[in-house]
């Protein structure tokens, strides 16, 4: 079983599902999406049942937008192509379908790309066409799974400006691995760990109940390992940043930095990071996010 | 709701009908080079042996011996024919290049050393009739020398020389009379490249229907588009026809510019009234909903679009041949037109040829195609019940 005893409601805010790969996001939103039917219980959108009869499926799917992770756009046809072409699937006639995709095109800034060939679009500009595909046929629900995967801090920053701006007044749940953008641009956080809700709140809420201690980043040079001392948390073999858990973080951090001196290893740089919603979830599933997938 | 649910396909396709090769190739090339070529190869001249009927009212050894002899030259596709009043008619529908008549009284008359009279039934003005005219002339004048020698040679000991040679040489034991038909069919100019231009775009209703068929399912449950559909406040009916109009629209391109290069190579359409105009739409539109339908009875078990393409070509490929689609039933061993019997399309082709080259009645031609026309109709009904399960069924999976 994928997920087991999800529930949860949202209204018009935005709601990050976090967790790491195999936690159940994904199933989680394709069954909210109308995409996966669960084998038991019930999704209720607007006040209808999204999986009652076919007249409901179809009325409730009229408010639901959804943006799967990979969507495969036609990689032949432009971006407004592509945006008609899910419009009028989704009920839209040709030219509402037209008027609408331009719209959505200047919007999230695509409109010097919109006549070019799909193929040719980077890996962000995918991102915001398929934002606007969820939004094509203007629903209430905005279902976007993991939006930001892939891009770097400086485009997640500006496709989540964009984002908060064209789903205004709506209700937008998402997807996400990364700690920092659920804590950053959500409203709310439900953390999901073996297809279950472990934990769910305000970012705020979550640190404050689960007070997590602050943690300490030692980067090191190339080709060095990480000492496993006391309070050692993970280490990113991609960015070779070592994570201790620090009590004390200003003792700690002199206790760490003497350690490796003593190794003959120079850190390049060292941090000590404020708790956050990645040190709420060890506490809660007992394994870093990187690493409980 | 509006109409957009039940175009969206069709938009997708015509929009990138001019960007994917593969698409435009399939589309436009291939059938231009194929009618380009098959024109150029069949289109104008007439194939190595002739289809005769043979009414034989006289039933005796001899006229059996002249048809066994016919039959094992070669040079003939024999027909027995029942005897009919209506065998001009029969010669009008342009299946035979002639009927040969042996009428009763002829084994006799040869038995009783009198001259014997057969008739042939030809296509006045059409090169294959008149050449197979000719064939049976010239054959039934050879069977009938050695039929003289062999009876002058028992009474050559008592003739002189002389007399026996004379007597070879103004014998004419059958006499032939010929009577011509006028026909609407193949003698008019072009009207062969016609009957090709119709057997092109059956051929392309084969191969196009086969692939939208066949690629439906696949085409929706790739990663990343069947959360798209599932999540959309669309009807699986919807989806099915908006598939099924995309498949059409391509067969109409398609057939339209076969029938624009056709013109232009020569092919007649001078035969089909508005009424025959109309039969062919609504006939073409049966054949490939029915060909569809094939492609959606198979398409839910088919896991890769490499597997689909494989699939719709091994069906496709032989079928062209052995359903007389590409090639007319008559130049198949008869032994293979089994198969063109009972394949659905094969009929509806078969028909719509018949409109347009022999002229038939168009309302002779729907009811002709009937049981193909009910068979494509339960086909693609069949073909709508497995894809809505299929649909059903993905959103089911994670």
């Amino acid at each position: 079983m994928a997920v087991d005893e999800v529930s949860f409601e949202a209204g018009r805010e935005v709601l990050a599902i976090m967790g790491p790969n195999g936690s159940g996001k994904t199933t989680t939103l394709s069954m909210i999406s109308g995409a996966l039917r669960p084998s038991s219980g019930r999704v209720v959108v607007m006040g209808i049942d999204l999986w009652g009869s076919r007249d409901e499926m179809v009325r409730a799917r009229r408010y639901i937008g959804y943006a799967p992770q990979n969507i495969l756009f036609r990689s032949r046809l432009s971006g407004l192509e592509n945006l008609v072409w899910i419009g009028m699937m989704r009920g839209l006639g040709y030219r509402d379908a037209r008027r609408r995709a331009r719209e959505l095109i200047e919007r999230l800034e695509l409109e010097d790309h919109m006549d070019r060939p799909v193929e040719k679009y980077s890996g962000g500009m995918i991102r915001r066409l398929s934002i606007a595909s969820a939004l094509i046929h203007d629903p209430e629900v905005l279902v976007l799974d993991e939006p930001s995967s892939g891009l770097d801090p400086r485009a997640l920053e500006s496709l989540w400006s964009l984002l908060l701006r064209v789903a205004s007044g709506k209700t937008l749940i998402y997807s996400t691995h990364n700690p920092y953008e659920a804590e950053r641009f959500s409203s709310r956080v439900l953390m999901m760990h073996r297809g279950r809700i472990v934990a769910s709140g305000t970012a705020e809420e979550l640190i404050r109940i689960y007070s997590p201690s602050p943690s300490i980043a030692i980067y090191l040079p190339d080709g060095t390992k990480p000492l496993v001392l006391e309070g050692y948390r993970s280490f990113d073999e991609k960015s070779l940043i070592a994570v201790y858990e620090a009590r004390d973080p200003h003792r700690d951090l002199e206790n760490i930095v003497a350690a490796y001196t003593r190794r003959g290893i120079i850190p390049i740089r060292v941090e000590i990071k404020r708790p956050g919603l990645g040190e709420v979830f060890i506490i809660v599933t007992g394994t870093p996010l990187e690493e409980a997938g | 709701m509006p109409a957009s649910q039940y175009l969206f396909e069709a938009y997708v396709y015509i929009r990138s009908l001019t960007r994917e090769r593969q698409n435009l190739f399939w589309t436009i090339a291939f059938p231009i080079i194929y009618l380009v070529l098959i024109i150029y190869i069949f289109g104008g001249g007439s194939g190595v042996s002739f289809n005769v009927a043979v009414v034989d009212r006289d039933n005796t050894e001899a006229s059996k011996a002249l048809i066994g002899a016919m039959n094992s030259s070669g040079l003939f596709r024999i027909k027995l024919l029942g005897d009919s009043s209506n065998i001009d008619s029969i010669m009008r529908d342009g299946r035979y290049d002639a009927i040969l008549i042996i009428p009763q009284g002829f084994g006799y008359n040869i038995s009783n050393a009198s001259q014997s009279m057969v008739s042939i039934i030809y296509t006045k003005g059409s090169t294959e009739s008149e050449s197979a005219r000719a064939a049976v002339e010239g054959f039934i004048g050879s069977f009938g020398s050695l039929l003289v020698e062999r009876l002058l040679n028992i009474a050559r000991p008592y003739m002189p020389e002389d007399s026996f040679r004379y007597a070879v040489f103004i014998a004419k034991p059958i006499n032939i009379t010929y009577s011509a038909v006028e026909t609407n069919s193949l003698s008019i100019p072009g009207g062969i490249k016609m009957y090709y231009v119709l057997s092109t775009i059956g051929f392309m209703i084969l191969y196009t229907g086969l692939f939208t068929g066949l690629g439906s399912i696949v085409g929706i449950r790739r990663e990343g588009v069947i959360g798209v559909i599932l999540s959309s406040p669309i009807e699986s009916h919807k989806l099915f026809i908006a598939n099924l109009l995309s498949g059409l629209v391509s067969i109409a391109i398609t057939s339209m510019l076969i029938i624009v290069v056709g013109l232009a190579l020569g092919a007649n359409m001078s035969l089909v009234s508005m009424a025959g105009w109309g039969s062919i739409a609504l006939l073409l539109f049966l054949g490939a909903i029915g060909v569809m339908g094939i492609g959606y009875i198979i398409a839910p078990f088919l896991r890769s679009s490499e597997a689909a393409a494989a699939i719709a070509n091994a069906i496709a490929f032989p079928t062209m041949f052995l359903g007389g689609i590409a090639i007319p039933k008559f130049l198949l061993p008869q032994e293979l037109r089994v198969f063109a019997d009972i394949y659905p399309l094969s009929r509806i082709v078969d028909s719509v040829r018949n409109i347009a080259v022999y002229g038939w009645d168009p309302r002779y031609a729907l009811e002709y195609s009937l049981p193909s026309s009910v068979i494509s109709i339960a086909v693609v009904i069949a073909g709508w019940i497995l894809y809505r399960r299929a649909l059903e069924h993905a959103a089911e999976r994670p």
